[in-house]
Order: structure tokens, then sequence, then C-alpha cells
């Protein structure tokens, strides 16, 4: 699939089929976010896969964000203790998150690819998620990617113009080529 | 005393309610409305699990308009406070049925 084609033809999939999703596909999401950038290379991000339809139906109910059971959940997490140590605090408050949130797009573009819906979800309890998954202290659960084959084909939501968020070398200076 | 699957509906709703509550000290405040509107889809669900409750096709219809409008808070706020507006409407004239 034509990259372009998944950057505008992914949408958040908030209802799944019931259809399992086989491992290798699942492997395959999560080799893709494996390569995504990282912040001094230090790849702080670790991924629980949950399959378990007890635990998802589990994490579910202290996930306000998240509105179906999906097959399978990727729970991306961030390394605290491994991102301060070799990043400090900016490498433990903001690269560790940015990082995470890069393998997900890596991700969801990949399940795209392979003919898999997802959504990410932020809006979760995090010490709920934590008492569920056993999850460290050090450990933070910083993203959910709801993954399973779409039950609904969603239209494209509005986006602001290009022209409204570009400028050409200084901020507020409007780019003339960027069409309205 | 109600059934072990009724305690469970009942703690699952809970437990949104309760996730809701924590989590909307940091999310963006329209949340906190939308959280609202989804628990009166919730709720609705949730009576299903009570054999005493009959099917209720008002409440049934209030579901089906929730769960197919509420997204709209992400895309157009003026849609949402319409359909919000049009929600309490509906409550509205359903209890003035019920004191004529």
């Amino acid at each position: 699939m034509d990259l372009f084609e998944a950057i505008y033809g992914r949408r958040s999939i908030r209802l799944f089929k019931g259809d399992e999703v086989n491992d290798e596909k699942i492997i395959k999401i999560l080799d893709a976010g494996r390569w995504a950038p990282s912040g001094g290379n230090i790849q702080p991000w670790r991924y629980i896969v949950v399959k378990d339809k007890n635990i998802i139906k589990l994490i579910k109910m202290f996930s306000p964000g998240m509105f179906s059971e999906p097959p399978v959940l990727i729970v991306i997490c961030s390394d605290k203790k491994e991102a301060f140590e070799r990043g400090g605090v900016l490498g433990r408050d903001y690269l560790s998150i940015v990082d995470c949130a890069m393998a997900a797009q890596n991700m969801m573009l990949a399940a795209y690819a392979l003919g898999l819906g997802t959504c990410v979800i932020k809006s979760f309890n995090s010490k709920a998620i934590r008492e569920i998954l056993e999850i460290p202290n050090h450990v933070e659960p910083e993203l959910i990617i709801a993954l399973g084959y779409p039950a609904e084909k969603p239209t494209p939501p509005p986006r602001k113009p290009l022209s409204d968020i570009t400028f050409l070398n200084r901020y507020q200076k409007r780019w003339e080529k960027v069409a309205k | 005393m109600q059934s072990s699957e009724l305690r469970t509906r009942i703690l699952e709703y809970i437990a949104y309610l309760a996730a809701s509550a924590r989590n909307s000290i940091e999310e963006p405040h329209i949340y906190g409305s939308f959280r609202l509107i989804d628990a009166i889809s919730r709720l609705i669900n949730l009576l299903k699990y009570i054999p005493s409750v009959k099917e209720d096709s008002f409440l049934e219809e209030l579901k089906k308009f929730i769960d197919a409008k509420k997204y709209v808070m992400m895309f157009n706020t003026q849609e949402y406070l319409a359909f919000l507006d049009e929600v309490v409407l509906k409550v509205v004239r359903e209890l003035k049925k019920q004191t004529k």
C-alpha cells in the first residue's frame, strides 16, 4: 500500500468485528512501532499485547475513551527509569511520551495497510490499568491502541486547512504557496 | 437480591463513572459533558439486565439517538450543543406526557 494512501485513508475505528487477528499481523504491527524515531535512541517504549477477553473487558471498564471491546489491545508504555537514566528529565518527561506517540502512529498506519482498524486511546485510568496489567511503578502506560477488523467506515473528520497552520520563515508569516 | 450478572454490570457502570470523575480533572472540559451524555446511553443499556424493568421504546430510541450523535462533540461544538439541547427536550417531552 502506498504510504499516502494509508495516511489519508486511516480513520479512528471505534466499532470492531469479533474476528480474531492473527499473531503474525500483530507482530508486524509491533515491529513497525519499533522502527519509529526515538529521542537519543533510548527506545523507552514497552508494549503489552492484550488478547484475553476478560482482561480487555476489565480495561474497558476503566477506560471512558474506549467504546467497544476490540479483539486486541496494544498498551504502549514507557520505561521512565530507563528514560531518565539515559535521557535525564527531558527524556523522562517529554521524549518518552513523544517516542510512544510516534511508535503508535507507525503501528496504526501499519495496521491500516494490513486491513485492520485502530483507535488510539488516552482516556483511561492509569492506576487501574497499572493494577490490571501488573505494571511496575517505573513504567507508565501512555497510550492504548484498540486493534481489530473494522465494523464501521467513519467519514473523514474536518481538518484545519494547511494555510491556517503553516508559516514560512517566521511565525504568522503566511506561505503563499500553501493554498486555502 | 440482584443476580451476579447484574452486580457485574453495575460495577462496570461505577467503574466508568469513577474513571471519568478522575480523568475529567485533566481532560478537556467538554469531555465532562461527553462522559455524562455517554453515561445516559450506558445507563439505558444497564437497565436491560434488571429483570423487573420492562422494554421501553422511548429509552431505546434515546440511546440510539445519543450513540449516533455523541461523537459530533469532537468535530463541531455548535452541532454538539444542538444535540445536547435535543436530548434535554426529548426527555422533557416524555416527562410532560406523564403529567397529563
